[in-house]
């Protein structure tokens, strides 16, 4: 098992990125941050991450889409579907495609910490701590 | 880890489906009724007039009746607190509205047609064809009447539900159908609780305890929650509105959970104008 999670976050808005990026790589994770969803599904398709964290209306491809494509390339990689736009429907959905979890924004990093060490977990990473 | 929640017209085997469904997956059972004695204790209201404002329809509720609407509100306080332990068969309509955009609620509709829910009734209660039908077909009103009431909704409006079956003339094997449809169907993914799902359980479970705390002042507030933020929407006459927004603010930050209260007041023009404000 690789020592630390690689994770690949996908958000269109800069500032969540800018955000959330550092937050994340506080607690020893690699992240590589994406703004542009075609060059983050290029990523995807030449790394396998462990877990995919990805908004979900985006320009030309929404999160639904990179869920698909990470579940056509790998049944390991957990994806995390972070929205502004949450509604019953689109949280079926997405579980029904596979999705590890959904939160609906505004969340605090912490909150994303505390599902990515779910996500984390799951993976059989055990010592990965929820907060910085 | 998820919810049910199954409606039903009497003599549907709606109660009956809900149980067992409990069993077979180790969940638990609550109905609006065997909470009422925790509603009785905690809130201090007898439970006859807890179980009558289950029924009567609000043409009925006034200030000199037993059947007050706050008790509906705190019947749903506690269900809603109760809802968010998961893994629980909830068989009732109090509560059905307010949990539309939880995710992991599986929401279940039962429906019989009315000649077999009629000879469900004669087997059961040992009373004539013509009683059976008069009784079912007033307690069919009066649910419809209390449900347009008190949420202004039709509880035959399918988009209210997951899942509605037919189990037609109420046989055994309908019933074992309708059962293993409900089971085989809570256990699909998008069911499951998320981050996302559970927090919007907390939200109408916090709604509903503000709205429980603050029912004494004004019991047709709207709240709206999210994350220990509250939102509280009410009506004041000029005059009063400042007492009454620090009242409520005093009364809510009590609240666990609570971190911060908004109150906004529509100043309520009419009785503005006849206090001569």
């Amino acid at each position: 098992m690789k020592e630390n999670l690689e994770i690949l976050l996908l958000d269109d808005e800069a500032i969540v990125g800018n955000r959330l990026g550092p937050a994340i790589e506080k607690v020893g994770y690699d992240v590589e941050v994406f703004e542009d969803p075609k060059k983050a599904l290029n990523r995807i398709n030449e790394k396998e991450f462990d877990i995919v964290v990805t908004d979900i209306m985006m320009g030309d491809v929404n999160g639904i889409q990179i869920l698909e494509e990470v579940r056509k390339k790998s049944d390991k990689t957990k994806v995390i579907i972070i929205t502004g736009y949450a509604t019953v429907t689109l949280a079926r959905e997405a579980m029904d495609k596979g999705a590890f979890d959904m939160i609906a924004k505004p969340f605090t990093p912490d909150d994303l910490r505390s599902v990515i060490a779910k996500a984390a977990d799951s993976l059989g990473y055990k010592k990965i701590i929820a907060k910085a | 880890m998820s919810i049910i929640t199954i409606t039903a017209g009497s003599y549907s085997n709606g109660r009956q489906i809900a149980k067992s469904a409990a069993k077979r997956l180790n969940y638990e059972y609550i109905d609006s009724e065997n909470i009422s004695s925790l509603v009785s204790k905690e809130f201090g209201v007898p439970e006859s007039n807890i179980m009558r404002a289950l029924k009567e329809t609000p043409s009925s509720v006034g200030m000199f009746s037993k059947a007050k609407p706050e008790y509906i509100i705190f019947i749903e306080t506690l269900i809603a607190e109760y809802l968010l332990k998961n893994n629980i068969v909830y068989y009732g309509v109090v509560v059905l509205p307010l949990i539309q955009e939880v995710s992991h609620v599986l929401k279940v509709q039962i429906i019989a047609d009315l000649e077999s829910r009629i000879k469900n009734r004669m087997k059961l209660d040992n009373v004539s064809q013509d009683k059976a039908c008069k009784t079912l077909v007033k307690e069919d009103n009066q649910q419809k009447k209390w449900a347009e009431a008190v949420y202004n909704i039709d509880l035959t409006d399918p988009n209210l539900y997951d899942l509605v079956i037919n189990i037609g003339h109420i046989q055994d094997d309908d019933v074992e159908g309708a059962l293993e449809t409900i089971i085989g169907t809570v256990k699909h993914k998008k069911f499951q609780p998320m981050t996302y799902s559970l927090r919007c359980m907390k939200n109408v479970a916090m709604s509903c305890r503000v709205r429980a705390t603050l029912a004494d002042i004004d019991s047709k507030m709207q709240v709206k929650s999210d994350e220990g933020t509250v939102y509280t929407y009410t009506k004041a006459i000029k005059k009063k509105a400042q007492d009454k927004v620090l009242e409520m603010k005093q009364k809510v930050m009590r609240i666990e959970g609570v971190k911060h209260i908004e109150v906004f007041i529509d100043y309520d023009l009419f009785t503005t104008v006849a206090h001569g404000q």
